[in-house]
């Protein structure tokens, strides 16, 4: 009785379901059904069998990058980098929004939020090559140490400044980008509150606290879940760009050292080991997305499951 | 770490290969030629690209064949419409077509692993894994076709075939599966590695060549300061080793017998060593100190005036010409830099830089047919024959070169802007795809062109450093071996960068490297090594 019911529901709602398939059909082609590759995690790839038919090694795979401590060194920097981009990056892009929501000209808000927003849609190629330029010890901030007097210092190779760098950058090139999110929710908010605010003697900050954080702080919520889900992807391409050996240390991330052991450089593992990487990477992902939703569920607020 | 070293080696066999090209003349004649890439086979023939070679056609080579090669910028040295006689004349020599397939000095060794991964290999491609891990895989798996076991048809590739250090990387099942990239036909390579120093500014602060480290250190530091310089640059602490302090352990990039037992060359202490003198010049503001920073450009902080040495490889110095006279005009090279010699080592002695004979090799799909490898052997014979030599770095007989005993008179002599590469684009791909180089030089003297002289400079000092140096300590057929076993898969490289630069313990450091390398691998190289070679030294 109950699977004709749903059929009917279906039915009566056709073309829902009509503009939902094109979705339905890129997760499946894209996401899903690439899915197989996992199994090569518990293989050893044979070129001449493919994925399919390599032939099972069990956790082997497993075994191997337990023992090998770099994959230690870069899971640590993985989950100290992006919980440091958690703690600074993240509240920057709502800072920014509520900075930009303050200002009283609506031309210099624009421009603000022009000015800020078009780093983000330079690649980290590009800026790669900007920042060694700038940062070397040739570039432009050498210069300038020195000149005045101060040692010379390679930010790009120091472990101590690197991940200092890694914040400051992304922040420069994301938080405009970041923003606009909120900036939407706040656009949302009916003006009547701040004026009634306003009768009750309510300042400027006043306003803030009271109600544009409360509007807001849904959209906070559900963009804290996205970005703990994302907590073991560090930003592969901002940290590709601009490491070296000598700050391995402190900045190779799982998913630059997976690529430079499947690909580049003079050290090749192997796809079945790269895959066993991935795969618990993924695993550990799941699990922090679980977690965050329960906790944000748990402080009230609507969570993404 | 040998990888990385090798992709040099092979960058810079292309520059000198360059190199002597720019030294040809110009001329715009040779245009007889139809449609370059034609594929009509041995029936089309005109012009003086006839001279060359069809008569070796005939019935060996009978029935046309397409051959799919992968190579560096193969599909812009040979593509369609694109007009050049020297293509034309060895497509229809060997009656075959070349299909190119692209690839580029960024990207080879991804694509070449996905072409495997996918079974879409050419029929011939370029590797550098000639030995260990992936290529010991290719050959478990048939992915890749073993040469014939008679190779007495193709006596110019025979001759590198049998070499003991091209025999030792035999696979485990005793077949050859590459055709050697030469570098040169023995295992010396002094000017590989070295520094290239301003002599312009040692005269002017009367500086002399250095004999000892302190003596080294004295002298770049008297530069970089006086001239507010960074004293020495270099985007490689590989290069470093093997250029600034090669004496103090001349073999550290192979295995070495150290009390009765083979292991590798950073396992000794005299590679601590190296490290501890890295480390020095670094926290002293000798080395740059963006020596590991990604693609940071040396030899254009060498070419500005910002650096007052380069680490690198200094054969290719007539590649750096260009550079040099862009940021230098009116100053020539040879008048402002020269190779600063080794510091020698504790015994007094100069260690000459040492390499197999070959780097990278051309490898054959398993798909492809005895017909077709043997076509393609033939073309890489040929090409690594004198006449073949002759032909991709001079250019057509009768047309760019008139013969002269054994050597050539070359005609575009004098030409200033002649770039053979130009007039026949597709030499870019033949003057490497069989071999680098077959270590003759064809013309007699030299010519008046500054590339000429820089060639003439080099080759003075290569000569010099054969006669005076002594042969590196390095046994290559074992270590032709050893390079074929997996060893752990840990990264020195980055390792030793972060020595460099840190303060950690550095023999503890390697200690904890080694250590965990035997429990990943190297533990068993070591004991096959040992099994296979105890009687060697």
């Amino acid at each position: 009785m109950k699977g004709s019911l749903l059929w009917k529901r279906i039915l009566q709602y056709k073309m829902f379901y009509l503009l939902l398939l094109p979705i339905v059909i890129y997760y499946l082609v894209f996401a899903y059904v690439p899915m197989y590759g996992v199994t090569l995690s518990f293989k050893k790839f044979m070129f001449n069998k493919g994925i399919l038919g390599s032939p099972w090694v069990g956790l082997d795979n497993f075994q191997y990058i337990f023992k090998y401590s770099a994959f230690w060194t870069a899971f640590r920097n993985t989950i100290v980098i992006s919980i440091g981009r958690l703690l600074i990056e993240f509240p920057m892009a709502i800072i920014v929004a509520l900075l930009l929501n303050e200002l009283a000209g609506s031309k210099m808000k624009k421009l603000y939020q022009t000015v800020f927003t078009f780093p983000h849609f330079l690649s980290w190629v590009v800026l790669g090559g900007i920042l060694v330029n700038i940062l070397g010890n040739t570039g432009a901030v050498h210069l300038v140490l020195s000149n005045i007097g101060l040692e010379n210092v390679s930010l790009l190779s120091d472990p101590d400044t690197f991940r200092g760098l890694l914040y400051t950058t992304n922040i420069w090139k994301e938080a405009g980008w970041g923003a606009i999110i909120y900036l939407a929710a706040i656009a949302g908010i009916s003006p009547e509150l701040y004026e009634a605010a306003y009768m009750d003697g309510a300042n400027r900050w006043k306003q803030m606290l009271h109600i544009t954080w409360p509007s807001i702080n849904g959209i906070v919520a559900m963009m804290l879940i996205l970005a703990v889900s994302g907590i073991m992807n560090g930003g592969f391409d901002q940290i590709f760009n601009l490491y070296s050996p000598a700050v391995y240390n402190v900045a190779d991330i799982l998913d630059t050292f997976m690529y430079r052991l499947s690909f580049s450089g003079n050290v090749n593992l192997g796809f079945g080991i790269i895959t066993a990487v991935g795969l618990f990477k993924s695993v550990i992902s799941l699990a922090l997305l679980v977690m965050a939703n329960y906790f944000v569920k748990r402080m009230g607020q609507e969570g993404l499951m | 770490m040998m990888n990385r070293k090798a992709l040099t080696v092979g960058l810079s066999a292309m520059l000198l290969a360059t190199g002597i090209l720019t030294g040809c003349g110009s001329n715009n004649g040779g245009n007889e030629g139809s449609n370059a890439t034609g594929n009509t086979g041995n029936a089309s023939q005109s012009g003086n690209a006839a001279n060359n070679g069809n008569e070796a056609a005939g019935d060996l080579y009978k029935d046309h064949l397409e051959l799919s090669i992968a190579y560096f910028d193969i599909a812009s040295a040979i593509k369609d419409g694109q007009q050049d006689d020297l293509l034309k004349m060895i497509q229809d020599k060997f009656n075959i077509t070349i299909k190119p397939v692209n690839e580029s000095w960024s990207d080879y060794s991804d694509r070449t692993k996905l072409w495997a991964a996918s079974g879409q290999l050419p029929d011939a491609f370029f590797t550098d894994a000639t030995s260990g891990d992936l290529f010991n895989q290719w050959v478990d798996q048939g992915i890749i076709k073993p040469l014939p076991d008679d190779m007495s048809a193709f006596p110019n590739l025979k001759k590198y075939l049998d070499l003991p250090d091209v025999e030792g990387a035999k696979a485990a099942d005793g077949k050859a599966y590459f055709i050697p990239r030469m570098l040169a036909n023995r295992n010396e390579l002094p000017n590989d590695r070295g520094i290239l120093i301003r002599k312009d500014w040692m005269d002017e602060l009367g500086l002399k060549d250095p004999t000892t480290y302190d003596e080294l250190k004295n002298v770049l530091k008297t530069l970089g300061e006086k001239k507010g310089v960074i004293p020495l640059t270099s985007n490689s602490i590989g290069w470093t080793h093997d250029s600034v302090f090669h004496n103090i352990a001349p073999a550290s990039g192979w295995w070495q017998k150290v009390d009765g037992k083979w292991i590798p060359g950073w396992m000794t202490d005299a590679y601590a060593e190296v490290i501890e003198k890295e480390r020095d010049f670094y926290k002293s503001g000798i080395l740059d100190k963006d020596f590991a920073v990604p693609n940071m450009d040396a030899e254009g902080k060498f070419n500005q005036g910002k650096a007052a040495a380069l680490v690198t490889t200094v054969k290719t110095m007539t590649g750096t010409l260009n550079g040099w006279n862009a940021a230098n005009p009116g100053k020539k090279m040879l008048d402002a830099v020269k190779i600063l010699p080794n510091v020698p080592a504790a015994d007094g002695k100069n260690y000459l830089y040492g390499y197999f004979d070959y780097w990278s090799g051309t490898l054959f799909s398993s798909e492809v047919s005895d017909e077709k490898q043997e076509r393609i052997l033939a073309l890489l014979d040929w090409l690594a024959s004198p006449e073949g030599q002759k032909t991709v770095f001079y250019g057509l007989e009768g047309v760019d070169w008139e013969p002269n005993g054994d050597k050539i008179i070359n005609k575009h002599e004098g030409e200033k802007d002649f770039d053979l590469a130009k007039k026949y684009p597709s030499t870019a791909v033949f003057n490497g795809l069989s071999i680098w180089t077959d270590g003759v030089r064809y013309i007699e003297g030299y010519g008046s062109s500054e590339t000429e002289q820089v060639q003439k400079y080099l080759d003075g000092v290569e000569a010099d450093a054969l006669q005076t140096g002594e042969k590196a300590p390095v046994n290559w057929v074992v270590n032709a071996y050893a390079s074929s076993l997996s060893t752990g898969g840990g990264d020195l490289d980055g390792l030793v960068t972060k020595l460099v630069m840190g303060n950690d313990d550095i023999k503890a450091a390697l200690k904890a490297f080694a250590d965990e390398q035997m429990g990943l691998g190297l533990q068993d190289a070591i004991d096959k090594v040992n099994e296979k070679f105890a009687d060697e030294n």
